[in-house]
């Protein structure tokens, strides 16, 4: 379980080593965020071409793309991100923007979460990003998800 | 000794032909006597072009193998000005430039120079991120802790 404050430990010299373990703040995990956003973003976009190729494929002639509800890609965007987080958080920990971003996933013994652990964490995130707000003000960078399933988010700068 | 080497034969060349064709001269020259002016003025011509025609080569070649050309058209040639009078253009124009850029490319392994370059770009750029990123969250953290003294005290 990490114990190391936001910006406590972390020296003024930025040193991958150094910072292995700490918990990440608020702006890091935002920006991996945001590339996650445009990654899931990327998803729905290959689903919907996956459809529209199926449905030109079935019936050429009277083929239109389809024009799904608001609240349907909503609903099939979070599905996405959910699956696509929760797989990343099972088999490593790290989402594609956790890993430019040099962050991980870890649960209560240093590791990536299991995968009830991760599956849960997902829906929490995607239910609830506004939980994310939270680790600003955590003493110990934890987000609402973080404090429910005693997971944790820190510095581990991949080597390169 | 020095001189009997490069000098000797080539002086000995050059005499070897100059006695060759004087002994030829002597004996046209007779010939002529003997047949008579204008029809032997001709023959005597006719024989000395021909004399004329396979002695220089033996003696252009003994000249000029014993002289540095190439030092000699340095010294006394303006090359600047014998290249502007080439018409590159029509010289480029009739060179296969794209054979030979594919041959450039295909020498130097182009793909694996661009692969490697972008590869040094993007680590450059993703760590440049990471570190603005943790500096970002020094700062929040930073000012967080002024506007909640209690967090502050207690991480420090």
């Amino acid at each position: 379980m990490v114990t190391h404050p936001v910006g406590g430990m972390v020296p003024a010299r930025v040193s991958p080593d150094a910072l292995r373990g700490t918990p990440a703040g608020i702006a890091s995990r935002a920006a991996a965020n945001l590339i996650d956003f445009t990654v899931t973003g990327s998803l729905l976009v290959g689903v919907y071409v996956g459809v529209a190729t199926l449905r030109f494929l079935r019936n050429p002639r009277s083929f239109t793309f389809p024009a799904p509800s608001l609240a349907l890609i909503i609903l099939v965007g979070s599905v996405l991100a959910g699956l696509y987080f929760a797989i990343c958080w099972a088999f490593s920990g790290r989402t594609y923007g956790a890993l430019v971003l040099g962050l991980r996933v870890v649960g209560r013994e240093g590791r990536h979460p299991r995968p009830t652990v991760a599956l849960l964490r997902a829906v929490a995130c995607v239910v609830f990003p506004v939980g994310l707000v939270w680790c600003g003000v955590d003493r110990l960078g934890r987000s609402v998800q973080d404090l429910l399933l005693r997971t944790s988010v820190v510095y581990d700068w991949p080597d390169d | 000794m020095g001189l009997r080497s490069p000098w000797a034969s080539w002086t000995a060349q050059i005499g070897g032909a100059a006695s060759f064709a004087s002994d030829e001269l002597r004996r046209d020259a007779m010939r002529l006597i003997a047949a008579g002016p204008v029809r032997g003025g001709r023959a005597v011509a006719s024989r000395l072009d021909r004399l004329v025609t396979a002695g220089i080569p033996v003696v252009a070649e003994a000249v000029l193998s014993r002289m540095d050309l190439t030092d000699i058209v340095v010294r006394h040639v303006d090359i600047d000005q014998v290249v502007k009078t080439v018409d590159l253009d029509a010289a480029v124009n009739q060179v296969d430039l794209l054979g030979v850029a594919q041959y450039v490319i295909d020498g130097v392994n182009l793909p694996a120079i661009v692969r490697s370059s972008s590869a040094s770009f993007t680590t450059e750029a993703v760590h440049g991120l990471r570190v603005h990123g943790v500096e970002a969250d020094q700062a929040v953290a930073r000012v967080v802790g002024h506007l909640i003294p209690r967090r502050r005290s207690t991480s420090s």
